[in-house]
């Protein structure tokens, strides 16, 4: 049984959840196009044959199956207008007007140069994020403050998660290959098998910041260092308002180079700085979220979601 | 991969649902059902928008090729604005796969 060691967990109610969903999506499309149906009854298109036929492995179910399964009740369906008028009452958009806005509202509160906003501006920063994408980002959190929270971002190479791991094992962005030594805060796991769907996220989306510059880091290193290690972040690019929710797991990049922070490949492709020297000015605020509500990865919902029951 | 994939973008539920205590399998089979309802959604709106004369022919280049982009051109040419329609059903849905998941994590 996949779940017996996750008995805190109701995951059987989750699955009820979702399938629901899924039945309410058949029958949606079912009774909609009728003539649909036949076709899909006729040629017994299943779903999980069509996904493996465009050679992708996710998804399994059935389509033309399961549309003739016992039908959940009609009454409960919404028509998609419905939910649009809903959503949007409620605050809701889809994810390119949701960038376009942030992009929008940030313009004028970001720094002409790398660094920080003034004061007053960051609160304004901070506020536009939690009004926006329902996440508290701030420049500073447990009074830990990075040099800058506006700069240069550099795209960086994947990091190795554990002993032994190889650029064949990341599954996205391959072209940037893969650091010969490790992360600045080492490996992610100790073997192969602890490499949990967790620490695949923090190297796919991981931020290096300049804590070796930090006036306090050498003094206060055993602190620092914990404190660091694995802490998230909001990384948004002020020009598109494409943001990346990731953590930290790397030092640097050096003063040298111009750059503030570096971003993993996956991390830089979302915020579109893949583009010519791979580098872009982006805003980096700590996420301040202790009870690990906010997932890893682009971001391009609202989370503060309203209450849930029905909307 | 499908022929709307890119334009659909749910990689941030899957996010979600990677967050979740649960058992790999289980996570790997809510990925599943969530992608199917994305999928019945998103083929929905296109038949919605779609003439009835044309959808014998959409859902048999479908089953056809289902990663070929030359079905988004070939939809374009009925629905000029088909892109953003599926992407506002996508929103949609996603809007409500992330309620149910979020909604499960408030009655642990």
């Amino acid at each position: 049984m996949p779940s017996q060691n996750f008995r805190s967990y109701d995951v059987q109610r989750l699955k009820s959840g979702l399938i629901k969903r899924r039945d309410e999506a058949k029958y949606a499309l079912r009774d909609t196009h009728r003539h649909a149906r036949d076709w899909l009854d006729q040629n017994q298109v299943e779903f999980k044959a069509l996904r493996q036929k465009s050679q992708k492995l996710l998804a399994t179910a059935s389509l033309a199956a399961a549309v003739l399964l016992s039908p959940p009740p009609i009454s409960d369906l919404t028509t998609p207008h419905e939910i649009k008028a809903k959503l949007n009452a409620k605050g809701f958009m889809g994810s390119d007007e949701l960038e376009s806005d942030l992009a929008h509202d940030l313009a004028v509160y970001v720094p002409p140069i790398p660094g920080h906003a003034t004061s007053q501006n960051e609160s304004l920063i901070s506020m536009t994020i939690q009004q926006k994408l329902g996440i508290t980002a701030v420049p500073q959190l447990d009074g830990q403050r990075l040099n800058h929270s506006y700069g240069w971002m550099g795209y960086e190479q994947h990091l190795k998660r554990f002993p032994g791991d190889d650029l064949s094992g990341h599954d996205e962005e391959q072209i940037a290959g893969i650091a010969p030594g490790l992360g600045g805060w080492g490996y992610f796991a100790y073997s192969s098998a602890d490499l949990t769907p967790e620490v695949v996220l923090k190297e796919k989306y991981y931020f290096a910041v300049q804590t070796l510059y930090l006036p306090h880091w050498k003094s206060d290193l055993s602190h620092l260092v914990k404190w660091y290690k694995h802490r998230k972040m909001i990384a948004i690019n002020p020009e598109n308002g494409k943001a990346v929710v990731g953590v930290v797991a790397d030092a640097g990049p050096a003063k040298f180079t111009g750059k503030q922070f570096g971003g993993s490949p996956e991390a830089m492709t979302h915020l579109d700085l893949i583009h010519g020297k791979k580098k872009g000015k982006v805003i980096l605020y700590f996420v301040d979220d202790p009870d690990n509500k906010i997932p890893l990865g682009p971001v391009s919902t609202n989370y503060q979601l309203p209450p849930v029951l029905e909307i | 991969m499908f022929f709307y994939d890119h334009i659909i973008l749910i990689h941030h539920v899957h996010a979600e649902v990677e967050t979740l205590p649960v058992a790999p399998a289980d996570k790997q089979e809510m990925i599943d059902l969530i992608e199917e309802t994305v999928h019945h959604h998103v083929i929905k709106r296109i038949l919605d928008r779609l003439k009835a004369e044309h959808h014998r022919e959409f859902l048999n280049r479908f089953h056809e090729a289902p990663e070929d982009l030359e079905l988004l051109s070939y939809l374009k040419k009925h629905i000029p604005d088909i892109e953003h329609h599926i992407r506002e059903a996508a929103d949609e849905v996603k809007y409500e796969m992330l309620k149910t998941i979020r909604n499960s994590r408030n009655l642990v």
